[in-house]
C-alpha cells in the first residue's frame, strides 16, 4: 500500500505542476512568462515520470525525465532565439502585439483598452554632490546642528 | 460522511475561484484572498491522498510538495517577471527534492544544473532585454483568467479523480524499494555500482539511438537559433577606401 499511495501523491504533484503551468500558459501575456510555464508543465511530467519509474523498479522513468530535460533546453534556445527577434524588431514581450502572425479568420483580440502604462515610482533622491574641488552649498538649518558636513 | 467526490469538488471550486482572484487582473486588486483559496483547495485535494509510509517521509514529501506547489501558485500569479523566474527556480528546486526521494540523484542534479543554470540563466536576459519605461500594462493584466482557471482546475481534478479512483490502495500491494546502492565492491566491469552508473548503464545500453538523437537535436537546435538570430555583418574593412586611381580596384577584383 505504502507505494501505490506514493505513486498517488507524486501523481496528483504532477498533475498540479501542469494544471497550474496551463494555467500560467493561457492566462499571462508576456511571452517569457509564457515559456516558463511551459517549462513548469514539463516539470510536472518529468515527476510523473520518474515517480512511475519507480513504482515500477524500472529506470526507463529517469531515462526519459532526462531525455525532456535535454529537449527542453533545445526548445529554450530556439526561444531565446526568436524572442531576440522579435525585441530587436521593436516588438517587445507582449505576445498580443503579435497578433497579425496568428492563423487567418481568428478575431483581433482588443488590446488598445487593457494596455495603461502605470508609471514607476520616483526614483529616490540621490544627494547632489558638487564638483569635486569645489565647497559645497551647505543650507543654514543643517548649519545649526551640523557645524561641518 | 462526505464523499471523496464531494472533497474533491469542493478543492477544485476553491482552487478556481483562488486562482481567478489570484491571477494579476485589474489595478493593484488584493491577492492574498486568492492564494488563500488555492492552498486552501489544494490541500482539500490533497486531504484524499492516502497515508504513505512514516511520519518522517510524508512531512518531507509534503514539505517539498508545499515548496512546489507553492511556488508555482507565486510563478504563474506574480506581476513581476523577475520575481516570476524566481518563482520557477524555487519550483525546479521543489521538483528536484522529490525526484531526490525516488532516488534518481543524477536526474535531480541535471535538473537544477539545466533548468536553473541554463533556461533560466537564459530567460533572466530576456527578461532584461525588453526593460519597460514603467511597470508595463502587459504584466499586470491576465487574459481570459476565467477560462484559463477552469480549464487547469478541470485538468488537475481529472486527474487527481482518476488518480484516486483508479489506482486505489490495495492490500498486499508489493512494498518494492528502489534499486538498492550495494556494497562498495566493484563488479565485473570495474564500476562500483551505483544508482547513477546503473543509470548510465540503461541510457546507453538500451537507448543509444536516442542519446544519439537527442545530441543532433540539440546541434541542430543551437545551429537553428544561430541562423535565426544571425545577421549579416558588415565588412572590416572598406576596401573602397583603399583604392587608388590607377590601380587596378580591389572591389571589382573579389568574386
Amino acid at each position: 500500500m505504502s507505494e501505490n499511495a506514493l505513486l498517488i501523491q507524486q501523481l496528483w504533484v504532477g498533475a498540479c505542476l501542469f494544471g497550474l503551468g496551463l494555467v500560467g500558459f493561457l492566462s499571462r501575456r508576456n511571452l517569457i512568462l509564457m515559456f516558463l510555464s511551459v517549462e513548469l508543465m514539463l516539470q510536472g511530467v518529468s515527476l510523473s515520470f520518474v515517480s512511475w519509474g519507480r513504482f515500477h523498479g524500472q529506470l526507463q522513468g529517469q531515462v526519459f525525465a532526462l531525455f525532456v530535460m535535454a529537449v527542453a533546453a533545445a526548445e529554450a534556445a530556439v526561444a531565446l532565439a526568436l524572442v531576440l527577434n522579435l525585441v530587436r524588431a521593436r516588438y517587445g514581450l507582449d505576445v498580443l502585439k503579435v497578433q497579425h502572425l496568428r492563423e487567418d479568420g481568428l478575431g483581433e483580440i482588443p488590446r488598445e483598452v487593457e494596455e495603461e502604462e502605470i508609471p514607476s515610482p520616483p526614483p529616490p533622491s540621490w544627494p547632489r554632490l558638487p564638483r569635486v574641488g569645489r565647497a559645497p552649498v551647505i543650507p543654514e538649518e543643517v548649519l545649526e546642528y551640523r557645524p561641518s558636513v | 460522511m462526505v464523499s471523496g467526490t464531494t472533497i474533491l469538488l469542493a478543492g477544485m471550486l476553491l482552487t478556481l475561484v483562488g486562482l481567478f482572484w489570484a491571477l494579476p487582473w485589474g489595478a493593484d486588486r488584493r491577492r492574498v484572498p486568492g492564494w488563500i483559496l488555492v492552498a486552501s483547495g489544494l490541500v482539500m485535494m490533497a486531504s484524499l491522498i492516502p497515508a504513505f509510509g512514516g511520519f518522517l517521509a510524508r512531512s518531507v514529501l509534503w514539505g517539498m510538495t508545499l515548496v512546489t506547489l507553492g511556488s508555482a501558485v507565486a510563478m504563474i500569479t506574480s506581476v513581476r517577471p523577475l520575481y516570476s523566474a524566481l518563482w520557477f527556480g524555487m519550483t525546479v528546486l521543489g521538483t528536484a527534492g522529490l525526484i531526490l526521494y525516488h532516488g534518481a540523484e543524477f536526474v535531480s542534479m541535471a535538473l537544477i544544473v539545466v533548468y536553473i543554470g541554463a533556461i533560466l540563466v537564459v530567460f533572466l536576459f530576456l527578461i532584461m532585454l525588453d526593460e519597460p519605461r514603467g511597470q508595463a500594462g502587459f504584466n499586470r493584466r491576465s487574459w481570459e483568467p476565467f477560462i484559463a482557471s477552469l480549464a487547469g482546475v478541470v485538468l488537475i481534478g481529472l486527474v487527481s479523480g482518476s488518480c484516486l479512483e483508479g489506482l486505489r490502495p490495495q492490500d498486499g500491494e508489493n512494498e518494492a524499494a528502489p534499486t538498492a546502492v550495494s556494497s562498495g565492491e566493484k563488479d565485473a566491469s570495474g564500476l562500483v555500482p551505483t544508482r547513477t552508473t546503473e543509470l548510465g548503464q540503461e541510457l546507453f545500453g538500451s537507448f543509444p539511438l536516442a542519446v544519439e538523437a537527442l545530441g543532433l537535436l540539440l546541434m541542430l537546435a543551437l545551429i537553428g537559433a544561430t541562423v535565426i538570430i544571425a545577421r549579416p555583418l558588415e565588412p572590416l574593412l572598406d576596401l573602397r577606401s583603399w583604392e587608388t586611381p590607377g590601380m587596378p580596384s580591389l572591389v571589382e577584383w573579389l568574386p
